[in-house]
Parts: structure tokens; C-alpha cells; sequence
């Protein structure tokens, strides 16, 4: 059964009443009762000492009907029950019966008061009457003949004991009233103070429960120095420093979380079933995954069977195990995925990803460019050699002969030398020490001196050159012996892969403070699928031919990088059948120098 | 009583969850032969291939523990309505990814016997029709993973892109034949590599339609689409 405060209260109060009231009833009652007596007693002693002192002098001479008629006399004038008897027991006279019926009238001499009254004492007794009808105090004493002093008989008068129950009465009515308003003044006490309790308690309730669902920010802040002011304290104590360690938890976490979702390598975690327990943003976008994978098995989200090899064996073995996994996402990438079996409970599993596929193309790239150098240079050792020998043996036959095989094996000697000056230099311009001199170059100055140099082997294949540039003398901002390297290298090519009527044109644009300069020819074009590839080493998109033309394979690399180190970039057009434009940029001058750094976008003039 | 009886329940799930998991162990594996084979094939790579063909003892082993757990699993459980679909479903699954491994296997070996001669031709086609089989087969096991009858049935679609492309090899092989009686040997080769892809794509197919009985108990095969579903379109 549920009650609430109030309720209890007002039971409590309540029971604390009737205690109360029921101790009163009995002690009052008791003292009211003894003090009636009390007062009866003597009162009516006091009487009979009068009325026995008359019975005395009758007592020789007096017949049962005298006897009857005095008693009624007596009786009537001091309002009470008078009863004489003799000192055999035998009554003489009542006031309260008829002369005629007392001869009738049982033995009085085993009623207790006038059994002590015949020994000689006074007595008294409160007993309910059988002849009245009603609770009656009777007092009796002896009655003694005058002279003698010998115990005649006795008298006895009663009185109803009216007089105590009303004064018992009027007591109950007080205490019942008394009782009634104590209850009123309990309930109304009650229920205020129960009142201030629950609004108190309420209120920790509510704040407790709005901390248990979280919100750590609920204070009570209660007044008072009794218990319930103290629960609040206490429970705001209590949510102060919960909030102060979950604040410090949740900063351990963030950090933990943050450090993970930004870290470069994917990081998996897998819990006891091997499930995924956590994924970070890192390998949820190497691998297109989203969240949802959370909890099921990296079987069925990322479904690759080395992974799941990897992990496997280090589940198994209870030991870090690594290996190198292909992963088909927006195309295949290339994992190294270390897992570890997490320490301690609940167990575990971690993997970190990081992805290899950048730097297994490097390695691609570097093995085929060691293949490719020496490949081109076996070419004209071979050549070489098998020419030496041929010298050799032809050196006595046939002197003429030996000579074209000498020519032969100095051809591909400077061959040789060629191809190592430019390896040489490539690695020159890649290494970071490679640093470009800054100084103003006469682009067109450059570009005459350039196309000079090759006006004689144009000619030979009837090839026309022209130089297109603006009236002002263009001045960049780069290094001379670059520039004079990119512009040889860029109308060798052009001379070397055109012939008859052909026109290799040198263009030079001002824009936007950067020069552009184009080596254009009108040839026989490079098909396009070739063209991203054009300026890596070795490269060639005729094998054959171009080696035959005494190509190495490196001059367009070592123009990009030349190009790149002054600030600038390298491009190439070309359509088969309609001829080629290589252009790179260079900054002006000008804009170079006011503005200390280079910058690709120059302010507007 | 009733604690056994959870505890049998527990170790069902725990075996249907087992099987579950290693038929995806197959299905991962059955892709790593595909796309190892077909990469063995756009880069001339013998020793990939080689490797390759030395999987498919693993692949047979795989289907015969996912078998002999089927077995086990209907002979003391004797599952009812899905977890028997499933059963039964992952039985044929097996199958058909067994299969599709024998084909990987085939397309290495076809490799290996290629990478003796110089390549004839540049390849067009055939890494296109590679790649969309081998994305109809990850997409068929998603299907499962997912239990997504609507991925299952997209597969089932794209099985005509398959048959087309192989059409189109297929004449293209003819004409480099009729050409020069030399390149027979080569173009018989490429013709096998892609007979067996288009094989791969039914296998992939068959996948997705036992997919979508397995999650609505309704047999598509042979009629290749759910019924009303052609309506909603």
C-alpha cells in the first residue's frame, strides 16, 4: 500500500492522540472516581453518626414496624436509602421498602459494609442494587446501646452515585473535544509540514532524476540545515563531481577519437567476434565504407581474402602479423595492414592501414628506369664491341673497311657520352642542390642564337625557320644556360623528327607577366595516347626510330624539370598528320623583380 | 531445461553465423582469383598466373568444409523455413563459386600459354568485359551480404552486357583468324579467356537469383525477374 507523506502524518498523529486520550480516561477517571468517594464517604458517615446517634436511643423499645416508619422518617428528611438492622443480620427497617414486605427481606449480614459495621468498624461499599436498580455507595456503622457500648445492630445509608457519573460524564464530553480539536490542529500540522517535506523532496527527486537521464547540469540547491537540505547538498556534490569526471573522461576521449579520425593510416578494430568495434574516417574513405559497417564482420563489408588472411593469423596466433593486401575500391589500392591482438579485456584486434599503392609505383617507376638505362646503354656497348672486333680482323685485309668500323665505334662512343651527360644532368636538375641563377635573359637573343645552331642541318632537310616574336625585347626572369638547354633541346627534336618542308616556327607571347614560348612545327604530329607520358624518362613514342635518329630519351625530361626549377611549366600539343607545339613559360622579368616571390598570378597592371 | 535449450540455440546461431561467414571467406577468395587472373592477363604476368592456378586446391577445400557444415547443421538442427533456405541456398552457392574459381583457374592457365608468345593484339574489350564481370560477381555476394534482392536483381540485368561483349570479342578474334592463319593459336586463347568470363557472368547471375529466393522464398529462375516487379517499374 502506498501512502504519502501527509497520510502518514496524520496516522501517526493520530495515534499519538489516542494514546494520550487513553491515558487521561484512566488516570482522570481513577482520581475523579476516588476524590466522588472521597467526599461521599465522609459525607455520608457524617450523617449516619447523627441518624445512629438517634437509632441508639431506640434501640431497646422499638418494634419491626418502628424500626420501618423511623428509617422512612430519616430516610426522607436526609434524602437518602437509611437501612437498620439488628445485629443478627435481620433487617429492621428500610426506607426504600414497605413495612409489610421487610420480614421478607434476605440476611443482611454477609454485605460487606455491614459486615465490617457489626465487628465495630465503619464500612463502605459501592455496589449495584438489586432492589434500586442502580449503582448505590452504601456506608454503614454500628449501632451501640447507649451505656454498654455493645454492638446492637447496624445502620446503613446509600446514595446513588449519580453525582459521579455525571461529573465522569462532563470529563468525557471535555476529552473528546480535546481530542477532536487535537486532530484537527495534527492534521493541519500535518499536512504543512508534509507539504514543505515533499515540495523538498520533489524537487531532489526531480533534479535526481534529471541527472540520471544525463543531465549533469540539475542542482537542487536546497536550503536548510535539517536532512533533506543535507540529501540535496550531498546529491549536488555528488552530480559536481560526476560532471567533473565525465568531463575529464569525455576529454580523454575526444582526444583519442580526434587523434584517430585524423590520422593518415586507416586504423580497424575488431572485438572479441572479430567484429568491427570501430573504423576511422581514414580507411572509411580509402575503402568507400560508411559507418553502418560498425559490428559486422570485415568479411562482409570489405570481403577481400588476404586481409582476412592478415587478420586471421594474428587472431589465431595471438601475435602481430603484416601483409600486403590489393583492395578493389575506386580502383586497386595497395595496403600494408599491420594487426595486432589488443592487450588486455575485453580481447581484440587492431589493424593500421597504410596505403602503399604511391610508393609501389615509385618502386615500378624506379626498377623500370634502372631497366631502361641499361638497356640504352647495352645498345651502343654492343655495338661497340662487335665493332672492335670486326676492326680487328678487318684491320690487315681491309684497312678501309676497319676505318668505317672505327668511325663506328667513335659514333657510338660519343653516343655513350651523350647519354651519361644527360643522365648527369637529369640527376643534377632533380637533386635539390640544383638551384637555377636568377638573372634576366633576352628570350629572343637565346632563341636566334639557338636556331642559328641548327639553320645548317635544316637546310639539309629542307626545312624553314622562323622566329615570331613581340617588338619589345621580351627579358625573363630565369637562368641563360637553362633557357639556352630548353630551347636546343625542344628545335633538336623538332628538327630531328621533321623533314622536307616542314616550318619549325620559335613564338614568343607576353601574358600576364609570364612569357610563352613555342616551338612549333608543322610534322607529322605524336598520336595523343602518348602524349601524358611524353616527359618521363626513356619514353619514346616510336621506339625504333627515334633511337635511331640518336635520341636519348631524356632531353624532354630534362626540359620539364629545367622549366619547373625557373617557375614555370611545360606543355605539348599535338594532332597526327598536322605537326607539334611544345610550350613552356617563363616570368617576365619585370613583374619577377617587383615582386621578390615569383608568383604564377601577377597583380594586374 | 531451458538454459540447455538456449544454449542450444546459441551454438545454432553460432553455426549458421560460421557458415555465413565462410561462404563470404570463399566469395572473397573466388574474387582474388578473378582479378589476379585477368591482371595476369593485361600485364603478361606468368608468375601471378602461376599463382593463381595453385589456388584453386584452397577453393575445393573451402567448398568441401562448407558443404560437410551444411550437412552437420540440417542433420542435427533440422532448420525450418529461411535458416533451410539459407542452408540450402549456401549447398549451391558453393557450387556455383566453385566454379567461378575453376574459370579463374582456366583464364591463368590460358595466360600462362599466352605470355609465350608476343601479345596480338592491344586488348579493348576484353579488360571492359572483365571488369563488369568481375563487378556483376562483387555485387552478386554485396547482394547477399546485404540480403538486398533489388542489388540481386540488377545483377541478373547486367548479365546481357556480358553476352554482348563476348559477341563482340568474338568477332573480332574471327576476323584477326581469318587474317593470318598465325594468329590462331593466340586468338583461340583470348576466345577461351573470354568464354570463360562470360561463363563467370552466369555463375554471377546465378548467385543474385538464389539471393533473391533466399530473402523472398521465390524461385526467379528461369524467368530471370520477380513477378510484379516488371509492372512497378
Amino acid at each position: 500500500m502506498k501512502l504519502d507523506i501527509r497520510t502518514k502524518l496524520v496516522l501517526v498523529s493520530l495515534g499519538l492522540i489516542a494514546v494520550a486520550i487513553l491515558v487521561l480516561e484512566v488516570a482522570v477517571r481513577r482520581q475523579i472516581e476516588g476524590d466522588i468517594y472521597d467526599s461521599l464517604r465522609a459525607d455520608l458517615f457524617g450523617r449516619l453518626e447523627l441518624i445512629e446517634h438517634d437509632a441508639a436511643l431506640h434501640v431497646s423499645d422499638m418494634d419491626s414496624a418502628g424500626w420501618n416508619r423511623w428509617a422512612e422518617e430519616f430516610g426522607r428528611r436526609s434524602n437518602l436509602r437509611v437501612t437498620m438492622i439488628g445485629s443478627n443480620g435481620v433487617v429492621l427497617g428500610d426506607s426504600a421498602v414497605d413495612a409489610k414486605e421487610v420480614p421478607e427481606m434476605e440476611n443482611h449480614r454477609d454485605r460487606p459494609e455491614f459486615a465490617a459495621a457489626l465487628r465495630g468498624e465503619r464500612g463502605d461499599s459501592v455496589r449495584w442494587s438489586g432492589t434500586l436498580q442502580r449503582r448505590l455507595f452504601y456506608a454503614a456503622i454500628p449501632v451501640r446501646a447507649a451505656g454498654t457500648g455493645r454492638i446492637v445492630g447496624a445502620l446503613r445509608v446509600a446514595e446513588p452515585l449519580d453525582r459521579l457519573e455525571f461529573a465522569i460524564a462532563r470529563f468525557h464530553r471535555t476529552l473528546l473535544l480535546a481530542a477532536f480539536l487535537a486532530l484537527g490542529v495534527a492534521v493541519v500540522i500535518a499536512t504543512i509540514a508534509a507539504q514543505l517535506m515533499s515540495r523538498a523532496l520533489r524537487g531532489i527527486t526531480m533534479a535526481a532524476r534529471r541527472m540520471s537521464s544525463g543531465d549533469l547540469g540539475a542542482r537542487i540547491r536546497l536550503g536548510g540545515d535539517d536532512e533533506i537540505g543535507e540529501l540535496g547538498r550531498t546529491l549536488d556534490g555528488l552530480a559536481e563531481n560526476l560532471s567533473q569526471s565525465l568531463a575529464e573522461l569525455r576529454g580523454e576521449r575526444d582526444l583519442l577519437g580526434r587523434m584517430l579520425e585524423s590520422m593518415q593510416e586507416g586504423v580497424l578494430v575488431l572485438d572479441r567476434d572479430l567484429r568491427i568495434l570501430l573504423i576511422n574516417r581514414a580507411l572509411r574513405e580509402m575503402l568507400f565504407l560508411g559507418l553502418d559497417v560498425v559490428g559486422r564482420l570485415p568479411i562482409e563489408t570489405i570481403r577481400n581474402a588476404e586481409l582476412q588472411a592478415v587478420l586471421d593469423a594474428a587472431a589465431s596466433q595471438g601475435k602481430p602479423a603484416s601483409g600486403e593486401v590489393e583492395i578493389a575500391g575506386l580502383g586497386q589500392r595497395r595496403f600494408m595492414v599491420h594487426s595486432t591482438p589488443l592487450g588486455g579485456e575485453p580481447r581484440g584486434l587492431v589493424a593500421v592501414f597504410v596505403d602503399v599503392t604511391e610508393i609501389r609505383k615509385l618502386e615500378t617507376m624506379r626498377k623500370d628506369f634502372v631497366a631502361n638505362v641499361s638497356h640504352e646503354l647495352r645498345t651502343p656497348i654492343a655495338a661497340v664491341r662487335s665493332a672492335a672486333e670486326t676492326a680487328r680482323r678487318a684491320i690487315e685485309k681491309d684497312p678501309e673497311a676497319a676505318v668505317r668500323f672505327v668511325d663506328m665505334i667513335e659514333r657510338n662512343a660519343l653516343r655513350l657520352q651523350e647519354l651519361v651527360e644527360d643522365l648527369l644532368e637529369l640527376s643534377r636538375i632533380e637533386s635539390k642542390q640544383f638551384k637555377p641563377k636568377s638573372e634576366p635573359v633576352d628570350i629572343v637573343e637565346q632563341a636566334e642564337q639557338v636556331l642559328a645552331q641548327f639553320r645548317e642541318a635544316a637546310e639539309k632537310k629542307r626545312l624553314t625557320m622562323s622566329l615570331v616574336a613581340p617588338p619589345t625585347r621580351p627579358v625573363a626572369h630565369a637562368d641563360k644556360r637553362a633557357v639556352e638547354q630548353v630551347l636546343t633541346n625542344l628545335v633538336e627534336n623538332a628538327v630531328k623528327y621533321c623533314r622536307d618542308n616542314v616550318s619549325v616556327t620559335v613564338r614568343v607571347v607576353e601574358r600576364e607577366g609570364m612569357f610563352r614560348v613555342s616551338v612549333e612545327d608543322t610534322g607529322p604530329g605524336i598520336d595523343p595516347k602518348h602524349l601524358p607520358r611524353l616527359f618521363e624518362r626513356f619514353y619514346r613514342a616510336d621506339k625504333g626510330r627515334s633511337r635511331d635518329m640518336g635520341g636519348t630519351g631524356l632531353g624532354l625530361s630534362i626540359v620539364k624539370h629545367l622549366v619547373e626549377t625557373m617557375g614555370g611549366n611545360v606543355s605539348v600539343e599535338s594532332a597526327p598528320g598536322r605537326g607539334t607545339t611544345f610550350s613552356f613559360t617563363l616570368p617576365a622579368f619585370e613583374s619577377a623583380v617587383a615582386s621578390p616571390v615569383p608568383s604564377p598570378v601577377p597583380a594586374p597592371a | 531445461m531451458t538454459t540447455s535449450r538456449e544454449h542450444t540455440n546459441r551454438e545454432y546461431e553460432q553455426e549458421l553465423r560460421k557458415l555465413r561467414e565462410q561462404v563470404l571467406r570463399m566469395g572473397a577468395k573466388v574474387e582474388e582469383i578473378i582479378s589476379g587472373s585477368i591482371k595476369a592477363l593485361l600485364e603478361r604476368d606468368t608468375v601471378l598466373a602461376t599463382r593463381m592456378i595453385a589456388f584453386d586446391r584452397k577453393i575445393n577445400q573451402m567448398e568441401i568444409d562448407i558443404d560437410e557444415l551444411c550437412m552437420v547443421i540440417l542433420a542435427r538442427r533440422q532448420p525450418v523455413a529461411s535458416d533451410l533456405r539459407f542452408i540450402t541456398m549456401a549447398l549451391k552457392l558453393v557450387t556455383d563459386l566453385e566454379r567461378i574459381g575453376d574459370l579463374g583457374v582456366n583464364i591463368s592457365e590460358r595466360v600462362v600459354e599466352l605470355n609465350d608468345e608476343p601479345q596480338l593484339k592491344p586488348y579493348v574489350d576484353l579488360p571492359r568485359m572483365a571488369d563488369e564481370v568481375q563487378s556483376m560477381l562483387r555485387e552478386a555476394l554485396d547482394a547477399f551480404v546485404a540480403g538486398d534482392p533489388d542489388r540481386a536483381q540488377a545483377v541478373i540485368e547486367r548479365d546481357k552486357t556480358v553476352d554482348a561483349y563476348y559477341t563482340q570479342v568474338f568477332r573480332e578474334l574471327l576476323t584477326y583468324m581469318m587474317e593470318d592463319t598465325h594468329n590462331i593459336y593466340r586468338a583461340t586463347r583470348l576466345q577461351s579467356i573470354a568464354k570463360y568470363l562470360e561463363r563467370i557472368g552466369d555463375h554471377a547471375t546465378n548467385l543474385a537469383e538464389m539471393v533473391v529466393f533466399m530473402v523472398k522464398g521465390k524461385d526467379i529462375r528461369h524467368t530471370g525477374k520477380l513477378e510484379g516487379e516488371s509492372a512497378g517499374g
